[in-house]
C-alpha cells in the first residue's frame, strides 16, 4: 500500500481547536483578571470572540497544511502553516504504534495514531490526530508488515490487535470488581478529599457573607447525628468519585503477550491501545501502597525507555492495575517469563538499619526539643508526636526493605512514600550501581545500594538501605564487568537457583 | 567489600578546592559585614549578625582547611577494560561501578581556575546517570576520555 499525500479527517480541526484553546485559556484568564472591570466588559467580549475566531482559522489552516503520505519504505509528514516542516520516518526504525480514541473519536469512528521511534526525543515522533479506524489499522499493518517480511517470518498481520486477540494468546483482563477495589484503595481518593477540604476553606472568600453565615448557623444548630451523617455522605461521594475516575481510566483493561511485545488496551472515556516491545522494558515493578498491603493487593508496572509518558502514574506504564499477591507469579510467567518472581525469597535487611535510623531520629529530636523548650514551651508535646510517627515510619521502612540476587536478576524492595515497591532488575539494564556507606554504617556493617535505570528519557534510581556486607559484596561482584567474576562468588542464592 | 580503586586525582586539586572555598567564604563574609552594618544603622539586635559570623567562621574552617584535603584523600578512580570504578564522599563514602557498555559519552570540562592549574574534569554520561571525576591533569583527562570512548565503542543493545 502506498498513497499520495493526503489530509487528516476533517474532524481533526476540532481537536486542534480544543488543544490550542486549552493552551490559550490561561492567557484569556489573565486578561480577564487584569482588565476585568465593568467598563471594559464589551472590549473583553470582543477580544474573546476575536481570539476564538483566530483559533478557528488557525486550526483550519493547520489541518489544511498537514499532509501525510506513505511509500515503499517510509511515512512522510509535511506540516506547518508558514514554516514547512517535513519529517520522514523509515519503516524499520518504528518501535511502536499506539492508537487512542477519546469520546469524539469514537462517535465519528476515528482514532488517533502515534508512532514512536527509538530516538530520544520527548515529543512524539509522529502523531496523526484523526484518521478513520480502518485506515489506522491498514496503516499499522502496513508499517509493521514490511518489517516482518524483511525478517522472513511468515506471520502476516502481526500488528492487528483483533487478529492477536483471535489467537489463543496469554491474556489478562481486569474485572470491574478489581477496578472498583483499585479505585477504593488508591491514594487518589485521599487527594480528592484534601482538594475538597481546601476548596471548602477557600470557599468562604467567594460565597456571599449572609449565605455563609446562615449556613454555618444552621449547621451549628443541628444535632451531632445529622453532622456525622452529612460528613459520611460527603465521604462516600468522594470515594465514589475516586472509584469512578479509576474505572474510566482503566476500564476494559486488557493485557496481551504476543511474541516479543506486550499489548495493553484500557480506558472507557479515552480508549488507548499501547504496544510495548520487550527490548524497551528496563524493569518490572510491583507496588503496594499502605492501604493495599494488608489485603495482599498490588499493582504491576513497567519502567520503559522512551515513548509513552504517563505523567499521572509517576511516568510508569501499568500492566495490571490490581492483582492479588498470590497471582503475581502466574501473571509474570505468562506475560513476562523473562523476569522471575522472587518476592517470597527476599532477604530482609539488617535490623541494625532500624536502630541506626532511630538513633538519628533521637539526635534530631533532641535538638528540636531544646529549641521548643527555649522558645515555645507549651508545644513540647509535638516532639512526642514526632517521635511516635518517626518510629513507626522507620520501623515500616526497615520491615519493607529487602534484596535478592539470582544469576539473571537483582530484586530490590524498599518503602517509597508509604508504598512498598519491589523492582526486578536485569544486569544489562542497570546503567550504574552505587554503594553508599558512612563511617558509622561501616562499623555497623550496613550499606545502601543504589541502582540506576533509564525511565522514559531520564534516570530513575532505586535504593535500598541496610544491606549486609555478605549480600552487597555479592551484588557488586555480580554487577561488575571486571571479567574475573565467577558464579561461586554469588554466594547467597545458589541454593534457590538449584531448586 | 571490594578494594578501593587505585588511582588518585591530581594533588593540586586541593589547591583548586581551597580557592573555591575561599571564594565562597568571601561571599559569606560580605553578607556578614552587610548584616553588621544594617544592624548598626537600623539599630537592630546583633543576634543575626552574630549567628552569621559564627556560621562564616565555621564555613571558612571547613571549606578551606579541612574539607579539601579530606576530599582529595577519598577521591579515587580506576579504569578497567569493561568498567569504571569511582570512589568519593567524605562522611558517606560512595563507590560507583559504571560498565563501559553503558557509557553514552565522555566529556572533559575546564573552568578558569582549573585551567590555571592545568587540570580538567572528566564527565561520564550513561542513559540514566552522570559521573564526574574532578581535577585530573589535562593530559590524563584527555587520555582517559579517549580511552573510555574507545572502550565504550562496543555494539550496544537497546539502551
Amino acid at each position: 500500500m502506498t498513497f499520495e499525500p493526503r489530509r487528516l479527517h476533517i474532524a481533526a480541526i476540532i481537536f486542534i481547536f480544543f488543544k490550542t484553546m486549552k493552551e490559550t485559556i490561561l492567557l484569556l484568564f489573565s486578561l480577564i483578571i487584569i482588565f476585568g472591570r465593568e467598563q471594559f466588559f464589551t472590549y473583553l467580549l470582543i477580544a474573546t470572540i476575536a481570539i476564538a475566531c483566530s483559533i478557528i482559522i488557525y486550526s483550519w489552516l493547520n489541518w489544511l497544511r498537514f499532509t501525510y503520505s506513505l511509500n515503499q519504505n517510509e511515512l512522510k509528514i509535511e506540516r506547518g502553516i508558514i514554516i514547512r516542516k517535513k519529517r520522514t520516518i523509515s519503516k524499520h526504525r518504528i518501535q511502536s504504534i499506539h492508537l487512542s480514541q477519546n469520546i469524539i473519536h469514537r462517535l465519528l469512528g476515528l482514532t488517533e495514531l502515534q508512532i514512536e521511534t527509538a530516538g530520544s526525543d520527548i515529543n512524539v515522533d509522529a502523531k496523526l490526530t484523526a484518521i478513520s479506524i480502518e485506515e489506522a489499522h491498514a496503516l499499522r499493518n502496513q508499517l509493521k508488515f514490511d518489517q516482518q517480511d524483511q525478517s522472513g517470518t511468515e506471520t502476516t498481520n502481526t500488528y492487528d490487535y483483533d487478529y492477536i486477540l483471535e489467537q489463543q494468546v496469554p491474556k489478562y483482563e481486569a474485572s470491574y470488581k478489581r477496578l472498583f477495589a483499585f479505585g477504593s484503595t488508591s491514594g487518589g481518593f485521599g487527594v480528592i478529599i484534601s482538594i475538597l477540604l481546601f476548596g471548602i476553606s477557600e470557599a468562604e472568600l467567594f460565597i456571599p457573607d449572609d449565605i455563609y453565615q446562615s449556613t454555618t448557623a444552621w449547621l451549628l444548630t443541628q444535632a451531632l447525628g445529622t453532622l456525622i451523617a452529612l460528613s459520611m455522605i460527603l465521604f462516600i461521594l468522594m470515594w465514589l468519585l475516586g472509584v469512578l475516575g479509576s474505572i474510566i481510566k482503566y476500564g476494559d483493561f486488557t493485557v496481551v503477550r504476543y511474541e516479543k511485545e506486550l499489548y495493553i488496551t484500557r480506558g472507557l472515556w479515552e480508549k488507548k491501545q499501547l504496544s510495548i516491545p520487550l527490548n524497551r522494558i528496563q524493569a518490572v515493578g510491583i507496588k503496594q501502597n499502605i492501604i493495599r498491603l494488608p489485603f495482599q493487593l498490588a499493582t504491576v508496572y513497567l519502567e520503559v525507555a522512551g515513548g509513552e509518558v504517563d505523567q499521572s502514574e509517576n511516568m510508569r506504564t501499568i500492566i495490571f492495575p490490581l492483582i492479588k499477591k498470590s497471582e503475581i507469579q502466574a501473571f509474570l510467567t505468562t506475560m513476562l517469563p523473562e523476569y522471575q518472581y522472587t518476592m517470597p525469597d527476599l532477604h530482609p535487611v539488617s535490623r541494625r538499619l532500624f536502630y541506626y535510623q532511630w538513633c538519628q531520629l533521637l539526635v534530631g529530636l533532641s535538638v528540636t526539643l531544646a529549641v521548643t523548650l527555649l522558645f515555645a514551651r507549651p508545644f513540647w508535646w509535638i516532639n512526642g508526636l514526632l517521635l511516635l510517627m518517626g518510629s513507626i515510619y522507620f520501623y515500616l521502612n526497615y520491615r519493607m526493605a529487602g534484596a535478592h540476587l539470582t544469576k539473571q536478576q537483582l530484586t530490590i524492595q524498599s518503602m517509597l512514600l508509604l508504598s512498598r515497591e519491589t523492582v526486578f532488575l536485569k544486569r544489562d539494564r542497570i546503567q550504574a550501581l552505587e554503594l553508599k556507606q558512612s563511617l558509622l554504617q561501616k562499623r555497623l556493617d550496613i550499606a545502601t545500594i543504589r541502582a540506576s535505570i533509564l525511565n522514559n528519557f531520564i534516570g530513575r534510581h532505586y535504593t535500598v538501605s541496610g544491606i549486609k556486607q555478605s549480600i552487597h559484596s555479592d551484588i557488586t561482584e555480580w554487577y561488575s564487568y571486571r571479567g574475573d567474576y565467577s558464579l561461586n562468588q554469588v554466594g547467597i542464592d545458589l541454593n534457590t537457583e538449584k531448586k | 567489600m571490594r578494594y578501593p580503586p587505585s588511582q588518585r586525582i591530581a594533588p593540586s586539586a586541593i589547591k583548586v578546592w581551597k580557592i573555591h572555598g575561599l571564594i565562597y567564604s568571601i561571599i559569606l563574609m560580605l553578607i556578614t559585614i552587610g548584616l553588621f552594618i544594617t544592624a548598626a544603622m537600623l539599630k537592630w539586635n546583633y543576634w543575626f549578625s552574630g549567628i552569621s559570623l559564627i556560621f562564616t567562621i565555621v564555613i571558612v574552617l571547613l571549606s578551606i582547611i579541612l574539607i579539601p584535603s579530606l576530599r582529595w584523600r577519598r577521591w579515587r578512580y580506576q579504569l578497567y577494560d569493561q568498567e569504571i570504578y569511582i570512589q568519593h564522599g567524605i562522611i558517606i563514602v560512595k563507590r560507583t561501578l559504571v560498565p563501559m557498555v553503558r557509557v553514552q559519552h565522555v566529556d572533559t570540562k575546564q573552568g578558569p581556575i582549573l585551567k590555571k592549574f592545568n587540570l580538567a574534569n572528566l564527565e561520564i554520561t550513561t542513559a540514566a546517570t552522570t559521573h564526574e571525576i574532578p581535577a585530573l591533569s589535562e593530559a590524563e583527562a584527555e587520555q582517559l576520555r579517549d580511552q573510555i570512548s574507545i572502550l565504550a565503542r562496543v555494539e550496544q543493545d537497546d539502551i
